[in-house]
């Protein structure tokens, strides 16, 4: 399985971080895009194939929680599962942002085994890899 | 303030261990001395507020970027390492957070080099200081409960 992802964040270190965690944490990727803000990510989905996101909430000219909501509000991007990293762990704040349709919360420090296990359950993929049986009885 | 510390210690070894893979040394009672060093600065808002100033020895600064970055040591340079403790620091002080009562409405303020930048002008109410060992390098740890002047 391929993943093509972006990773949405104002701090070049975390994007860094995030891009070798991802790449410890076992999935094939192909395009691996960056962005600093909420605004330059939509600019970045509307061009490319994107499978996940991987955003941060507090940033910069659009932080985490708007790209969110501009991303369901938009038909080519609604599908496009987002999973939110921060250090904002309370778990109202994580209950408030599955609920504007995030895939999937992730709270820092993470590792590859955790960022791994919240992309599979947010593709309905199994961790080891394979697809779930709901995958493979899906039309897609 | 002992809840406080504790609170402080278990966010430190979480983000070591996850983020660095690092465990604390064993204690044999010896504090590793720090001649070179790396400080970083965080504020936690709020009353009392809460600055934390964590002073890294170098070569465990270096190794630590290398390592998040996924970097040879020598191509990791000053700037990078403070790029990576503002992280570090930053997620520590998200982690505090969390033992926090929601209600007391605290928030994390941006990391720096500098000490005057966290929060200005203040007056420390009370401190605490501690020394962690990875590695046989330190990091000194200074926990002051303050309020703005």
């Amino acid at each position: 399985m391929v993943l093509n992802i972006l990773i949405v964040d104002d701090s070049e270190v975390m994007r860094k971080v995030i891009r070798r965690i991802m790449s410890l944490s076992g999935f094939e990727l192909g395009i691996v895009m960056e962005a600093e803000h909420g605004e330059e990510a939509l600019s970045v989905l509307s061009d490319n194939w994107i499978d996940v996101v991987i955003s941060d909430i507090n940033m910069p000219v659009m932080n985490g929680i708007e790209l969110l909501k501009k991303m369901k509000e938009t038909e080519s991007m609604s599908s496009t599962p987002v999973i939110v990293v921060s250090t904002e762990g309370r778990s109202e704040r994580i209950e408030e942002i599955m609920n504007l349709g995030a895939a999937g919360f992730i709270t820092k420090p993470f590792n590859p085994e955790d960022i791994r296990s919240v992309i599979c359950e947010a593709l309905g993929v199994e961790a080891d890899g394979d697809y779930s049986e709901e995958s493979e009885d899906s039309d897609f | 303030m002992e809840t406080i510390l504790k609170n402080l210690k278990i966010a430190i070894f979480d983000v070591m261990e996850k983020m660095f893979f690092l465990l604390p040394d064993e204690s044999d009672g010896s504090i590793p001395e720090i001649s070179d060093s790396e400080s970083v600065y965080i504020g936690i808002t709020g009353k009392p507020a809460y600055v934390v100033s964590l002073e890294f020895d170098h070569t465990l600064a270096a190794t630590m970027s290398s390592d998040l970055l996924g970097l040879d040591a020598e191509d990791v340079d000053t700037e990078t390492i403070q790029k990576c403790l503002k992280e570090t620091a930053n997620i520590i002080a998200g982690n505090f957070l969390l033992g926090f009562d929601n209600e007391e409405n605290r928030n994390v303020t941006l990391p720096h080099m500098q000490k005057n930048e966290v929060m200005g002008s203040y007056n420390a109410l009370s401190d605490n200081e501690f020394t962690l060992s990875y590695n046989g390098c330190g990091i000194n740890i200074l926990l002051e409960a303050v309020e703005s002047e």
